[in-house]
């Protein structure tokens, strides 16, 4: 295996150790020294509704209006003897960003991309962070996040939405509540170990959303023989009355709550009592 | 290489190392930066509440994203961390999976987590996404159950899978979806719809699925809300069979897991937000619940009450979280239950306070100090502290 990851490394290195042809742009001589309008370079920014639109960069043309690019080469491609065109930052991942509505707002360029003003080409050409979407959308959440949204967001995901969703959202996000949860008690904070057994009852939540009983229910009901504290209760198996008290009816009602401790086979867990 | 072999805990090591060499490698050579947060905890005197013996609980959890060129991309969420009643072993692996864009396709190899309206899936094997802005998404999804904590590779290898279209919005969307799923030793198929939209005015949210394997609904959930000015109002439908046991042959309605209707509302003004909602569970019991939240500022007060049979259950809840200065906050939890189980016994309180307090250090660094005390029927009472370290890069 270790020569396996070793060769692996290698190769790796051998093929991405090659560094392509790039077009490192000062921006801070064009936008500070020059003084250049970002609508000069990128026109089309203002009816741009998807990060993914080509439009969205400078042709070589638009260079050509201030530049000689038949000539010099050198002053923009770093590896001119295989010149590859303009390579964005843009994501990877799956955030989108339409320009039309945000500058629609009166938002001005710089107020995402202030890091152009003192990006003089050298660095990865990271014009944007994640960070500054959220620095207005933390607070200027979407319309459809209502007031339970806590408790109703699980509703609406889909393959569809999750472009929406991962705008402001890692992919670790649904991580951070729902698995992360022994050490970062968002989902069931205080001492929800009260309720929980009322809420499964109950229905307050829908504990089924995420939970199995296989998986949940049995890890401490079963295997720590830990029991619900309604079955020390005088009305649970209720001997006096012969009516059998709540438990039949929490059979009836709830079998598969009852299963998380019970064995499913009818002689091992009702016969005991019930005979016949 | 066999699947089996790949799921052998200490192969995983190997591989955990194989992939960082590639980051460590493919990222200075890209140039991209990666986006790393590593989070360090260490709690005491227990991390489970039902735990007697004192132990210090500790963890370690890295993610790493890291761009690799304009289209691919690594994403690592591993832990090490002591072993404890929720993690078996030590090193546990939530996510890590490279991910590549072509156009319309994307394609993500490793462990992955899906989290949807119908299913949730963490598998170890491949996605395959094909996204057209007419025709929508489809998705095809496949490998085997994931165990994030290595512990059970006893059990068989059992394919986990889900085949889904979808197409829409957050406004309006649609999805079908036919998936495989396991469940300790056995895998069952089930198949389902979800849709999202706007009907008449009001907004309508579904979700059913039908489980094969078992012929029978399996879950269905349904929820109709609707904005007027700076109001909502909203009613649904809820009903879930469990999946891990078998019901009983004597039960005589199977199809009949304890359906749930509910009816909130809710007023959002300025900087309030009031949202409270009713539950009523058709059961033989009169069972119902009543919850109500109200979030002022930084400031949010939680109600619940609810009655099944004798049963009978209040509480609240307190959340305040305020700003000490520029690199300073503190967020504290106070809680309040009591549940009674009849005429015959009197009702068990319990309560619980939590304090947390944090530092942020520099910029990317933050101190969490944290402590809390609770007293519980399940137990005598429970004090614990601790303190997490994060580092984002």
């Amino acid at each position: 295996m270790w020569r396996y990851s070793i060769g692996c490394l290698i190769a790796g290195s051998l093929i991405l150790g090659q560094e392509p042809d790039r077009i490192p742009f000062p921006h801070d001589l064009h936008v500070q020294d020059a003084e250049i309008e970002c609508e000069t370079c990128h026109p089309d920014a203002s009816e741009s509704r998807s990060v993914w639109d080509q439009s969205l960069l400078p042709a070589m043309e638009t260079c050509a209006d201030c530049h000689d690019v038949e000539e010099d080469c050198n002053l923009c491609h770093t590896h001119p003897e295989d010149p590859r065109p303009l390579v964005d930052s843009r994501p990877p991942y799956e955030q989108d960003f339409s320009h039309q509505l945000h500058l629609g707002q009166g938002l001005a360029c710089a107020t995402c991309h202030d890091y152009i003003l003192e990006d003089d080409g050298s660095g990865p050409g990271q014009t944007w962070r994640l960070s500054d979407c959220r620095t207005c959308h933390r607070r200027q959440k979407p319309g459809f996040h209502t007031p339970d949204w806590s408790g109703s967001h699980g509703l609406g995901m889909s393959l569809s939405t999750q472009r929406r969703c991962q705008v402001c959202h890692l992919p670790d996000d649904c991580d951070r509540c729902h698995q992360y949860q022994p050490f970062e008690p968002h989902v069931h904070p205080g001492d929800y170990i009260q309720r929980h057994g009322f809420e499964a009852r109950t229905g307050v939540t829908d504990c089924g959303t995420c939970h199995d009983v296989e998986a949940t229910c049995v890890t401490c009901h079963r295997q720590r023989l830990i029991m619900p504290l309604d079955h020390s209760t005088p009305s649970w198996v209720n001997l006096i009355d012969g009516d059998g008290g709540r438990h039949g009816e929490a059979a009836l009602d709830s079998p598969e709550i009852c299963q998380a401790c019970h064995r499913p086979d009818r002689d091992a867990t009702c016969l005991r009592c019930h005979e016949e | 290489m066999k699947v089996s072999k790949l799921r052998d805990y200490r192969m995983w090591p190997n591989l955990v190392g194989l992939v960082a060499g590639l980051w460590l490698v493919a990222g200075p050579a890209d140039g991209s930066p990666p986006s790393i947060q590593v989070y360090t905890t260490v709690l005491t005197p227990r991390l489970h509440l039902v735990e007697t013996e004192t132990t210090t609980a500790w963890r370690n959890l890295v993610v790493i994203r890291q761009p690799v060129g304009s289209r691919g991309e690594w994403f690592t969420s591993l832990e090490y961390g002591s072993e404890n009643p929720y993690w078996q072993n030590a090193f546990r692996v939530h996510q890590l999976y490279w991910q590549q864009r072509s156009g319309a396709v994307k394609i993500r190899l490793g462990r992955l987590a899906q989290w949807d309206a119908l299913q949730n899936l963490r598998i170890d094997g491949g996605e395959l996404i094909l996204s057209t802005r007419k025709w929508g998404s489809v998705r095809l999804l496949a490998g085997v159950k994931a165990v994030t904590d290595f512990s059970d590779t006893a059990f068989q290898d059992l394919p986990e899978w889900s085949l889904t279209w979808s197409k829409g919005n957050w406004g309006r969307n649609l999805e079908v979806s036919t998936w495989q799923k396991s469940f300790g030793h056995e895998s069952r198929t089930f198949t389902g719809l979800s849709f999202h939209g706007r009907v008449l005015g009001w907004r309508w949210a579904q979700a059913v699925s039908v489980d094969l394997t078992g012929s029978r609904l399996h879950h269905l959930r349904t929820r109709v809300s609707r904005r007027i000015g700076n109001r909502d109002i909203a009613f649904g439908f809820r009903q879930k069979r469990s999946v891990g046991g078998e019901v009983w042959s004597w039960v005589r309605d199977p199809i009949r897991s304890a359906p749930t209707v509910f009816l909130g509302c809710g007023r959002e003004r300025d900087q309030a937000r009031i949202w409270q909602e009713v539950s009523y569970r058709f059961q033989h019991d009169v069972t119902w619940s009543w919850t109500g939240t109200v979030a002022w500022r930084s400031l949010q007060l939680s109600l619940v009450a609810g009655r099944r049979d004798l049963s009978r259950l209040v509480g609240t809840s307190l959340g305040y979280h305020r700003s000490l200065g520029k690199h300073l906050s503190s967020e504290l939890t106070a809680s309040w239950h009591a549940f009674a189980y009849g005429h015959l016994t009197a009702p068990s309180p319990s309560s619980l306070v939590r304090e947390q307090l944090r530092w942020s250090v520099a910029p990317g660094i933050a101190l969490v100090i944290f402590g809390q005390w609770a007293q519980n029927p399940y137990y005598i009472s429970d004090g614990r502290g601790g303190v997490t370290l994060h580092v984002a890069l």
